[in-house]
């Protein structure tokens, strides 16, 4: 009896690769007739085709494999264009009183408005406020109305954060903006950071990691022995320079 | 069929094109550098890059003057234009190329751009225009992008792509990604384009940074990383924002002295060649025309003197020519080759669009007017515009010849400063115009032509140049445009009937670029193709046809 099994074992073990290469076989035959038994659409109608028989064309069965949408992500980033970032910039660092941070205006002028090229948003030579949207030069018309990320847009971003935040009355004005006093500093916590978040990124919730990451700057920063207003400069910095906010 | 394996294989085919929109998000590609030098206007090109007869074998030309690249003499005095060749591994090419220029690091022959040299010829677009025939030559097909957006959407170095000066209708950039070309004014281009990457008049906000760097940097990193788990968009804006970080920390320091270097290197190196004399055939013996041809010459033959300059003007009579280039220069070129040779060098941008315009300061003294001509109030500096309808013959070969070794001696200092760095084998310079000239016989000027367009290539891609491909008819136009002249013609066995429109060079130039996809080889192939380091022809070498059928 052991004799019988152990031939039948080994009668097994011969067998089995030829089982495994015939499956495979079957597989790699088989599976484009599956694959494509449904592409009427490339089928000689005259010649009539199986899927037709079948009535795919009039019943499409949304488990069929060829029937199954793919859908590769094809879609272009949108990113905010020049007049975008002048009105974000413009509405953090204006006060509720009206007070604006210094040079706020050629600030923005300088590194959003007349940068068409590299932030996006054409201008309007038909507007009868051409020359100064234009800047005399109506090449800027033709520039598109969103541009892709690139290095030169986030180089005026950072400009225009520290150009900004690195004034003692920008600093104030968008604290104020966050509901914070300059002058009575609090630790920053989950609660106090979301208005902070929430000045640049205009329609998304707070994640967690972001959270977290402005809470371990607080702890870095007060470790080197930063003061109050100068570790909320930072978590200012850091919310503004962080690109993501551009996204549309 | 096995559930699991329709699963492994969706998410093969769903992991494929994911994997392949990411890089084409990212721009991962070996997109070659690419230069394009553009010379608006539309100059005469036949002593620089539009080659007619190319070997013995082509037989003789209907001949023009005005394709004409030297003088012939009798008794020491000019009396006719003429062709004049240059034989370089087994190819004719213009007396140009038998000329040396002085560059910053010594006396180089012209012939050394020949190696590395495509020329493409033959093709037009059957429509006169300036700033359209122009533009269709970078953006030749509606839908896809222009070769400078190519490169651009095909590149991922900080700046997507650059203009200086402004080129307004007479380019077309054109990306499917969006990308914009960084148009830059001439006076100071670099400086326009890296003005972001600078020190920000208020420090506090940077100082508190950098006496930070390592809370600043992990924070930074965190954020990116945690953002990139989110969603693509965020990895390629991290991308931007750490690209951009970097060019700020390494600075710009080295822009100012290199400026200060490059520029009046570029523009010495350019206005000597311009300048400088006795070249064989055209400026050892006296340029003169004569007081009487010039005074009480009748008929155009004076005119075959004339200088195209808004007006029409001649020159004083027994003048000498070499006296007008005392001071001429090149318009824009130097400051655009000094950009060039920065941001390809410093890894900066892929697509660069620079310009060469007139020659200025042509000097002409006060010519006692007769009728029929224009006289400058006194002597005049004159520029020579491109578009040369009226700059006759013999005042062609002297001045663009001149022109041309500017142009040659420019673009061979770009060259080794390439080179030195090992940039210049990735690196594509194009040369462009709105279109060729149609010649006439009179020698009394030229005029569009839209059917005779010529475009050449300067790569370290390549060797064993010269090349060229296109076929021209041996015959001309009727009327005053007889001669060969370089008018287009058929190529047997391309995909586009008749002659060749713009498509046909873009094709060739966007397969020596190298970029991931061609998008106009469906409507033109690609008339060569490198291998092994060296161009192959795909539909035969460029011939001279007896009609341009």
């Amino acid at each position: 009896m052991n004799l019988e099994k152990e031939l039948l074992l080994k009668l097994l073990n011969k067998v089995t690769p030829y089982i495994k290469y015939s499956l495979l076989t079957l597989l790699v035959v088989v599976s484009p007739i599956f694959l494509f038994q449904n592409c009427s659409q490339f089928a000689d109608p005259n010649e009539g085709s199986t899927s037709s028989r079948l009535g795919s064309v009039a019943e499409p069965d949304p488990n069929h494999v060829a029937e199954a949408e793919l859908a590769p992500p094809s879609k272009q980033i949108r990113l905010a264009n020049r007049r975008y970032m002048m009105s974000i910039f413009t509405d953090v660092f204006t006060s509720d009183d009206g007070t604006k941070a210094p040079n706020l205006g050629s600030l923005t002028f300088n590194w959003a408005e007349k940068r068409g090229a590299q932030i996006g948003g054409g201008c309007d030579v038909n507007d009868s406020l051409s020359l100064i949207d234009c800047a005399n030069d109506s090449n800027g018309a033709n520039f598109p109305i969103h541009n892709d990320s690139n290095a030169v847009r986030e180089s005026f971003k950072i400009q225009m954060c520290e150009e900004l935040l690195g004034t003692a009355t920008g600093l104030q004005i968008a604290l104020s903006k966050a509901s914070l006093d300059i002058n009575a500093l609090p630790d920053a916590t989950a609660t106090n950071i979301r208005p902070i978040y929430e000045l640049f990124y205009r329609t998304n919730e707070v994640p967690p990691y972001f959270i977290q990451t402005l809470l371990q700057l607080q702890t870095d920063l007060k470790a080197k022995g930063e003061p109050a207003k100068e570790i909320w400069r930072g978590i200012l910095l850091v919310t503004c320079e962080s690109p993501e906010w551009q996204l549309l | 069929m096995s559930p699991l394996f329709l699963d492994a294989f969706l998410t093969t085919l769903v992991n494929d094109f994911t994997t392949r929109a990411m890089a084409e998000a990212n721009s991962q590609s070996t997109v070659r550098n690419y230069i394009n030098v553009m010379m608006p206007g539309a100059p005469m090109r036949y002593m620089f890059d539009h080659w007619l007869k190319t070997s013995a074998s082509d037989g003789d030309l209907q001949y023009n003057s005005m394709t004409g690249n030297s003088y012939s003499y009798s008794n020491g005095s000019i009396s006719g234009v003429g062709v004049k060749y240059h034989s370089y591994n087994n190819m004719l090419v213009p007396h140009l190329f038998s000329q040396n220029v002085q560059l910053s690091n010594g006396p180089t022959s012209i012939s050394n751009l020949l190696d590395n040299m495509l020329v493409i010829r033959g093709y037009g677009t059957g429509v006169d225009g300036h700033s359209a025939n122009s533009a269709k030559q970078m953006a030749p097909l509606g839908g896809v992008p222009s070769l400078p957006g190519l490169v651009a959407d095909n590149s991922s170095k900080i700046f997507e792509a650059v203009q200086a000066p402004a080129r307004g209708s007479f380019s077309s950039f054109v990306s499917q990604k969006g990308k914009a070309v960084n148009v830059l004014p001439i006076n100071d281009p670099l400086k326009t384009l890296l003005v972001g990457f600078s020190k920000p008049t208020s420090m506090e906000a940077r100082s508190l940074k950098d006496r930070n760097a390592d809370a600043f940097d992990k924070a930074k990193r965190n954020l990116a990383s945690k953002g990139a788990e989110m969603n693509t968009a965020s990895k390629i804006l991290n991308a931007s924002l750490a690209n951009a970080e970097a060019l700020m920390k390494k600075g710009i320091g080295n822009l100012d002295a290199y400026m200060q270097e490059a520029l009046p290197r570029y523009q010495r190196i350019v206005a000597e060649a311009v300048r400088s004399l006795n070249v064989d055939s055209i400026s050892v013996n006296p340029i003169v025309a004569g007081s009487d041809l010039i005074l009480n010459g009748t008929g155009g033959e004076r005119f075959n003197w004339g200088i195209q300059s808004g007006d029409v003007y001649l020159f004083g009579p027994d003048y000498d020519m070499r006296n007008a280039l005392t001071n001429a220069f090149i318009g824009v070129y130097a400051e655009g080759l000094a950009m060039a040779e920065y941001v390809i060098n410093e890894n900066l941008a892929q697509s660069v669009e620079i310009m060469a315009t007139s020659l200025y300061n042509f000097f002409v003294p006060r010519v006692e007017s007769s009728s029929g001509y224009k006289t400058p109030v006194g002597a005049a500096n004159l520029e020579l515009i491109l578009d040369m309808h009226a700059t006759g013959s013999h005042t062609n070969v002297f001045a663009f010849n001149a022109y041309y070794r500017g142009i040659a001696a420019g673009l061979l200092e770009l060259i080794s400063k390439l080179k030195a760095k090992n940039t210049f084998s990735n690196t594509l310079i194009q040369f462009t115009s709105d279109f060729g000239r149609i010649t006439r016989t009179s020698s009394t000027g030229s005029d569009h032509g839209f059917n005779q367009m010529v475009t050449s290539a300067i790569s370290g891609a390549f060797t064993g140049g010269p090349y060229v491909v296109g076929n021209v008819s041996r015959t001309g136009l009727n009327g005053d445009y007889a001669g060969t002249q370089g008018l287009g013609a058929s190529i047997r066995g391309y995909n586009q009937k008749g002659r060749p429109t713009p498509l046909a060079p873009a094709s060739t130039i966007a397969e020596l670029l190298s970029v991931d996809h061609n998008p106009y080889s469906n409507l033109a192939a690609p008339l060569v193709k490198i291998k092994d380091g060296k161009l192959e022809y795909e539909f035969g070498k460029g011939a001279i046809v007896e009609t341009a059928e």
